[in-house]
């Protein structure tokens, strides 16, 4: 069937020309959807959970249901460093053997600095949470109570009196059994 | 133009065409980003606890200059009978806070819950502290409170730390626990 405009005819003929020899630049479009998708899903996954892309492995045990908490640490050792890591991605990392809290100057200031914006986000809701005013730490197995002393002093430092482990909560059937084994856990086995 | 000459034409145009084996690698690793994104996500666990702990704050006075009637009440303070609860790798040692600061030199006045195999007896440490707090209060008339402080040594592991921290608020019935940095014995 024939078109009644020539200019739609010449366009179809043209678009026939066209589809009929190869073309060399096919996959960058392809490419172009490829990588978006590729940039979304990653945006979607890390920014539904602050714990996706952390490499902390937390303490199965059943502690309290919480609610998420706005200020969030995961604290994970590496190579004789020690790294705390925010859910917005800013990375802290020190030396295992840090003597001073100078050290850790860095981190206090943003630690004042995200208690400020909390602090300003309540004046302007007039109202606050109680998971608002919380440090949630995930802290890894491998880590020892040395190593966290000294975060310990930085929220002193920043005027945080209020803080919890992050534990991850097993099912209330299963949680007294483990909770029994892990009450058996020696203090040389780490 | 018959279906035969289609056919062929396409045939030919695609044995023309070269797949270039970059975007092939390409492909794979991201599709594999993408699925690695994906089996993480399914396989994260979702329920999430929290054993919390506080640092404790000293009292002072906040000026109303707004004549708001605004009033900062203390609940519990920090006393020399508060409970302290010191964790070594050997076991527990337990009494009030005088007897690991002011009077650090007498040996009447410290409990010790050794581990047995280096497991620690978190049971019998509380136990022993609803024995020792009830014994207190009818010789001294010291109330029992609601607040400990906990002082583990450098050396234990932070789940084991946790794990007694959850004990002493789930079983030692204290409201209030809290990790200390560290005493110098």
């Amino acid at each position: 069937m024939k078109p009644r405009s020539p200019n739609v005819y010449y366009a179809m003929m043209a678009a026939k020309q066209r589809l009929r020899e190869s073309s060399s630049w096919y996959p960058f479009p392809c490419l172009i959807s490829f990588f978006l998708v590729l940039l979304l899903t990653a945006h979607v996954v890390l920014s539904t959970n602050p714990r996706a892309g952390h490499g902390a492995s937390v303490l199965p045990l059943s502690g309290e249901e919480a609610e998420d908490s706005v200020i969030w640490f995961s604290v994970t050792s590496e190579d004789g460093k020690i790294t705390v890591a925010d859910n917005n991605r800013r990375i802290f990392s020190w030396s295992e053997e840090v003597q001073t809290i100078e050290s850790l100057d860095a981190f206090v200031l943003h630690l004042k600095a995200r208690v400020n914006e909390e602090i300003k986000s309540a004046a302007l809701s007039k109202g606050i949470y109680q998971s608002q005013k919380r440090v949630v730490l995930a802290v890894d197995q491998k880590l020892k109570y040395r190593h966290f002393r000294p975060i310990l002093y930085a929220l002193a430092e920043a005027g945080i009196s209020n803080y919890g482990f992050e534990t991850i909560n097993l099912y209330d059937e299963n949680a007294s059994a483990f909770n029994d084994n892990a009450s058996r856990l020696k203090t040389d086995n780490f | 133009m018959t279906y035969r000459w289609m056919t062929s034409r396409t045939k030919k145009k695609s044995s023309d065409l070269e797949w270039p084996i970059v975007i092939a690698t390409i492909g794979i690793l991201g599709l594999s980003v993408i699925l690695g994104f994906g089996f993480r996500a399914v396989t994260m666990q979702s329920r999430y606890g929290v054993v919390s702990a506080e640092i404790p704050v000293v009292q002072a006075a906040v000026k109303d200059l707004g004549f708001h009637n605004f009033e900062e009440t203390t609940y519990d303070s920090l006393k020399d009978n508060t409970t302290a609860v010191l964790m070594t790798l050997k076991g527990f040692y337990f009494g009030d806070l005088a007897s690991f600061s002011s009077a650090i030199e007498r040996n009447d006045n410290k409990f010790v819950v050794p581990h047995v195999d280096n497991i620690p007896r978190t049971g019998d440490l509380i136990v022993d502290l609803e024995k020792w707090q009830k014994n207190r209060t009818a010789k001294a008339n010291i109330p029992r409170d609601n607040v400990l402080v906990f002082v583990p040594s450098g050396d234990i592991p932070m789940p084991i730390v946790i794990q007694v921290l959850a004990q002493l608020k789930e079983h030692g019935n204290y409201a209030r626990v809290i990790l200390g940095g560290g005493f110098a014995l």
